[in-house]
């Protein structure tokens, strides 16, 4: 594994107050490897998110990372300072957001924004900045680039802006891009513009691209691993292929069983009961258990590891746990 | 045509676009342009499309709370476009609307009970007693706990929001309903529960619902029959089967080629659209679809096409079908 990218240990995010701690994201670990994309998959709720801007530093108000590393190129992000990880930030490492309006700034041409990165970072004279940035711009698929660059955010429609940040996001040529959602708030055929472009940017750079995402069909579409994310806990990882032909999480199964199917007729769709718990009620034992049709009486009480199914396929659920004979059912 | 609970014709609704020192009138925006379609009884008529296509507006102008420019909404034979006062009032206890934002579309201040009685107070259904008991009903019959019935809208999860916002349309049995995105705010295990429990009540009660939604996986699931629009016109209406397996129009093709499909081993053939959406202020001339459409010729460009019969309920506006 000495070639991971990026490598993810026990990581913990706390957000706390003088009264309580509330944990959202607990105890994740995962590893991705140059060039490959990982897909963060999950509800609304279940840390994602946050998982993404503990990477980058960026927790709002009162969240810190608790405990884990996080370990980029080597080095521990958590052990750096503020000045070092601004280095990174915007640099080695971008990010993309899913609302691209309140990304950009709006009261700066998108000329100043796309070279702000590259004089900080790069050390660019304002003229060479202008020039990366132009060819970025190209890039992206904007035919007049330079005319763009004294454009405000406002005159561009919401594709246009995700395409500018992606040529943003792209250049200091980053070895990762950390995309949030990208093409939740674009319609259906801005996105498989936007999907396109990722992709061939992904090609042409050999950028890793973690995708933190809901929606199934994109990561069909983008990814080569999947990490599945359950109020907090990873609860299975697999290659593309495994999660959607051998998933075995029963969360990941009713997941892709809710998804209707555009190619084709279903009578009914499948629907996990239940509500998405949030972080302060997350409960003990299997967080997954009280919505579970296979739960035992074992998994309310107790929490599950993660366990081995396959090649780098791993499940957290009690029904891979090697000694599964000895739970008492009910 | 007997069986068409709703029947609209060449609806139109513009925005007037002002400017200039007195605020004179300089433009319109045309939202919905001539829009006609139908609604059979006891079935799901999907209204899908981009953001900004007008699938809201029509959907709001339908129960008029939106005044409609131009156009004919024939419900039960009586024109709603022409209702005033009383009557409309009235006509609106058979269509009633489900909004996308269970969040926004609750007031903060009212109970679970309150919130469900409310429409019955308004239009005076029952006594005080058998409102009571209907309100209970309600909510048995769309899955709410009934001892939460004094509990404020915040106390609920979003699936349970948009089940009390399903309730209250319920609440005066209406014949249909028009449903705005109700389930593109919810998460997806979230999401199916919200479909099922309306595809359960259309069973109990004949509903018939226009389901306006941007996820065509969605529409394809709950629909008997699906119209696209672009740009503030109708583009293409099929029955579900028939536009999912063989779209006419290039939109839609486009369109349905576009969604991403959850399995890791499709590779589609993809029609990628160049551009974005023109502004419906300033509708590209001939058909609207024409700038971005891979298969336009030059009679695109000046003439708009007309809605042309393909056979059985098939229709497309496109000249390729001429």
């Amino acid at each position: 594994m000495s070639q991971a990218l990026l490598q993810i240990e026990n990581l913990k995010t706390v957000f706390e107050n003088t009264k309580s701690a509330v944990t959202v994201v607990d105890d994740i670990s995962f590893s991705m490897n140059k060039g490959e994309t990982l897909a963060l998959v999950g509800e609304s709720g279940c840390g994602k998110s946050m998982t993404s801007l503990s990477i980058m530093g960026l927790l709002p108000g009162t969240g810190k990372v608790a405990q884990g590393k996080i370990m980029f190129e080597g080095n521990d992000l958590t052990k750096k300072s503020v000045e070092d990880i601004s280095k990174i930030r915007g640099n080695k490492i971008a990010m993309i957001f899913q609302e691209p309006m309140t990304s950009l700034n709006p009261v700066l041409k998108i000329g100043d924004q796309m070279t702000e990165g590259l004089i900080l970072h790069h050390k660019l004279s304002k003229k060479e900045a202008e020039a990366r940035a132009i060819e970025r711009l190209k890039l992206v698929g904007f035919a007049r680039a330079k005319d763009m660059m004294n454009e405000y955010p406002h005159q561009l429609s919401g594709g246009m802006r995700q395409r500018v940040m992606i040529a943003m996001a792209m250049s200091t040529d980053p070895q990762l891009l950390i995309a949030d959602e990208p093409t939740t708030a674009l319609d259906v055929t801005i996105q498989a513009q936007v999907l396109e472009l990722m992709r061939d940017v992904k090609a042409e750079f050999e950028t890793s691209i973690l995708l933190i995402t809901h929606d199934l069909g994109v990561v069909a579409e983008m990814a080569d691993r999947v990490v599945v994310m359950y109020a907090g806990k990873v609860v299975e990882e697999a290659s593309v292929f495994d999660v959607f032909e051998k998933s075995s999480h029963p969360y990941t199964e009713g997941l892709l069983k809710s998804v209707p199917n555009l190619e084709a007729d279903q009578t009914r769709l499948y629907s996990i009961r239940g509500n998405v718990p949030t972080p302060d009620e997350f409960p003990i034992g299997c967080r997954f258990a009280p919505r579970c049709d296979k739960a035992m009486d074992h998994c309310f009480d107790h929490a599950p590891d993660l366990y081995r199914v396959g090649d780098r396929h791993q499940v957290r659920c009690f029904l891979y746990h090697p000694e599964k004979g000895t739970f008492s059912h009910e | 045509m007997s069986n068409h609970l709703l029947e609209v014709k060449k609806l139109s609704k513009y925005f007037p676009i002002k400017g200039g020192l007195f605020k004179r009138k300089v433009g319109d925006v045309k939202a919905v342009d001539q829009v006609s379609f139908y609604v059979k009884k006891g079935e799901t008529f999907g209204l899908v499309g981009e953001s900004g296509c007008g699938k809201s507006t029509t959907g709001r102008t339908l129960l008029r709370l939106m005044e409609p420019t131009d156009g004919q909404i024939l419900f039960n034979g009586v024109d709603l476009a022409t209702l005033k006062g009383e009557s409309l009032r009235k006509a609106r206890r058979d269509l009633q609307m489900v909004f996308q934002d269970p969040y926004a579309s609750l007031n903060p201040q009212m109970t679970v009970e309150q919130l469900i009685e409310e429409p019955l107070n308004i239009h005076n259904i029952g006594e005080k007693k058998d409102r009571q008991d209907r309100v209970l009903q309600i909510m048995d019959t769309v899955g709410l706990n009934k001892n939460f019935g004094g509990r404020y809208p915040h106390e609920f999860s979003g699936g349970q929001r948009q089940r009390i916002g399903i309730a209250r349309a319920l609440a005066l049995q209406p014949k249909l309903i028009v449903a705005d995105e109700p389930v593109s705010a919810l998460d997806v295990s979230i999401q199916s529960q919200v479909v099922n429990l309306m595809e359960d009540l259309q069973q109990e009660f004949g509903l018939a619902y226009v389901f306006i939604a941007h996820d065509l996986s969605v529409v394809r699931h709950i629909s008997d029959r699906v119209g696209v629009m672009y740009l503030g016109r109708m583009a293409e209406i099929a029955p579900k089967e028939e536009l999912y397996t063989k779209p006419a129009h290039p939109y839609t093709q486009a369109l349905l080629s576009a969604v991403p499909i959850p399995n890791p081993r499709l590779k589609r053939e993809r029609i990628i659209l160049k551009g974005d959406v023109p502004s419906p202020s300033n509708p590209p001339q001939g058909c609207a679809f024409h700038p971005r459409c891979p298969k336009a010729f030059d009679r695109c460009k000046v003439e708009r096409p007309e809605m042309m019969h393909l056979g059985s309920e098939h229709y497309v506006a496109c000249h390729l079908y001429d």
